[in-house]
């Protein structure tokens, strides 16, 4: 419902009434609006409210992920630098002016060294913490913005480099039907491995030694959700630039709301993301005339949430 | 066929000397054996190695007669469950949410637990009296109550095998007395029950097999009265005590001088 209803707002408002009438001429293969409202509705308006729900859905699902698999309530793609990671991955192919596949595997190839080094860093100093994985996070996160910094000024700044900044704030305006479908794959993958493994979660998330005597593969199925997690985010990373605050923050939410089994917190995760991304695309293009970067509207109410959160003592990962 | 085989077994910590050497014991289903000895001496270490979380210097280890290192972690978990001394935080799961995470060894990859494994929770709290806890966030259990809930969770996971990592140690007399009760009721139900203690009282009360650490590096092992004598226990704890036949409890009592 939500969805739909907010295929009508935007620069180009379009009344309910139209919405009806240009589902039902499209069904029925009769003009029933303007060729202008048809082509708002159907060809920018309907690939970015899928893009909003399933970035949302994703960016959730990966911080919910994340969280579980390395027992901390304080990480997220963000924080643990993948979303920064991917970016990188991302830039680089917009430098290289490489196609969606190339792009698609640059941001997945960043996004999992900028894991596998926040997750490295604290082992090297042989102090596998919270406290420290977040700080390793912090370290990569700042080492990968310096990548993008310095591949920034080799960009060429006519062309590439305003494409790679308009990206980097992250915005869904840019999302066709074409670029919507090229990354259908990795993130349905990432979206099915990871439901079908909620429950796992559970187990994984009471610690290696715990989930390994009850008879889990804990090295094997760990890597398998931290790719899948990285996927997500690399998938979103590319359709819309990074994207803060949903990973962190909307886990917790659904905690808060169902419970620390991510049997049901995982999919409740997904949907309280769709429908906060979605609800924070159509406020970004309807609060002011131009488009305002996602970003910075999912910092404003992330804070707020996360400070929230943190006040009331909810920062609880089980 | 041994359910439990342990053949001259040795490990060390890497750049250490070793912390025990060839140890060897074996258990069957419905035996108890209880392994007393000082702290640091290897005792949980030697529990860890039991369940493939160390891997041992030398020496063999078979569970119903396959070498550990052979069965996956899945085939080792449907017959031995552990519950390690420090029981990590499950947080604000609830009990039976918890437990039900004893199942995994029986779950597909893609499965989740269903209405069966839910009843079998529900018969455990049941036999254990903990139904009462059912909905209970772990994190708002006593001390006591989270060893029962963990020993309710080893007891789900179906095993032939329950290895125990000190189950009594932050428990008052009352809840000491309900894990040793459980135990023999454990090996009464014809399961076989490893756990380790600083009470040599317990083995006395449970009176099977007893294996004692000492500070010389030897693993003796044998009947609790036969084994554990005022020597041999003051030449494990380094202390002066006295062993007292209780003929009103038909057993020896252990105290210290």
């Amino acid at each position: 419902m939500l969805a739909l209803v907010s295929l009508c707002f935007g620069n180009y408002q379009i009344p309910l009434s139209h919405l009806y009438d240009a589902i039902i001429g499209e069904i029925t293969h009769h003009t029933l609006v303007s060729p202008i409202e048809t082509n708002i509705i159907f060809s920018l308006r309907v690939p970015r409210m899928l893009a909003a729900v399933g970035i949302g859905a994703a960016l959730a699902i990966s911080g919910t992920a994340y969280q579980s698999i390395f027992q901390n309530p304080l990480v997220s793609p963000d924080l643990l630098g993948v979303s920064n990671g991917a970016a990188v991955g991302a830039a680089l192919a917009i430098l290289l002016n490489l196609h969606s596949f190339g792009t698609q595997v640059l941001a997945l190839l960043f996004g999992l060294v900028a894991v596998i080094l926040s997750v490295t860093i604290p082992r090297l100093m042989g102090r596998s913490t919270n406290l420290t994985l977040v700080l390793a996070g912090v370290v990569v996160s700042g080492l990968m913005q310096a990548i993008l910094g310095l591949l920034k000024y080799l960009a060429d700044p006519d062309s590439q480099l305003q494409s790679i900044v308009y990206w980097q704030l992250g915005s869904l305006s840019k999302v066709t039907v074409g670029n919507l479908i090229s990354v259908l794959p990795m993130m349905i993958l990432g979206l099915v491995v990871l439901f079908i493994m909620r429950w796992r979660l559970t187990v994984l998330g009471l610690g290696d030694a715990a989930a390994q005597s009850m008879g889990v593969n804990v090295a094997f199925e760990r890597r398998i959700v931290v790719f899948c997690a990285t996927l997500l985010t690399a998938a979103s990373v590319c359709l819309s630039g990074p994207i803060g605050w949903i990973g962190l923050v909307v886990p917790h939410m659904a905690r808060m709301l169902i419970g620390p089994n991510t049997r049901y917190s995982l999919p409740l995760s997904g949907l309280i993301g769709a429908i906060f991304l979605l609800l924070v695309d159509t406020l970004a293009r309807t609060l002011s005339a131009g488009e305002i970067p996602l970003s910075i509207l999912t910092g404003f109410i992330g804070t707020p949430i996360f400070i929230y959160i943190l006040a009331t003592r909810k920062v609880t990962l089980r | 066929m041994s359910l439990l085989q342990i053949n001259q077994l040795s490990f060390h910590y890497s750049g250490q000397s070793n912390l025990f050497n060839n140890l060897s014991c074996s258990l069957q289903d419905g035996e108890i054996l209880t392994i007393l000895g000082p702290n640091g001496i290897g005792k949980s270490t030697l529990l860890k190695c039991l369940v493939g979380l160390l891997k041992p210097t030398s020496g063999t280890v078979k569970i119903e007669d396959q070498p550990l290192t052979q069965l996956s972690p899945k085939q080792l978990a449907q017959i031995v469950a552990y519950v390690p001394q420090h029981v990590p935080d499950p947080g604000s799961l609830t009990v039976s949410d918890y437990l039900v995470t004893g199942r995994t060894p029986y779950l597909g990859f893609a499965q989740t637990p269903g209405d069966d494994d839910y009843q079998r929770v529900k018969n455990t709290l049941a036999k254990l009296s903990l139904s009462d806890l059912k909905n209970q966030p772990v994190n708002t259990l006593s001390g006591g109550q989270l060893q029962m809930v963990a020993i309710a969770k080893a007891l789900v996971q179906d095993p032939k095998l329950v290895i125990l990592d000190e189950p009594t140690a932050a428990l008052d007399f009352g809840r000491q007395k309900q894990v040793i009760q459980l135990i023999q009721s454990l090996a009464a139900d014809h399961f076989a029950v490893l756990h380790t203690t600083h009470n040599p009282n317990h083995a006395f009360m449970l009176g099977h097999q007893v294996g004692l650490f000492s500070h010389e590096g030897y693993f003796e092992t044998g009947q609790a009265d036969q084994l554990l004598t005022e020597e041999r226990l003051k030449r494990t704890y380094g202390t002066d005590l006295k062993l007292l036949y209780e003929p009103k409890l038909g057993r020896y009592v252990c105290e210290l001088v």
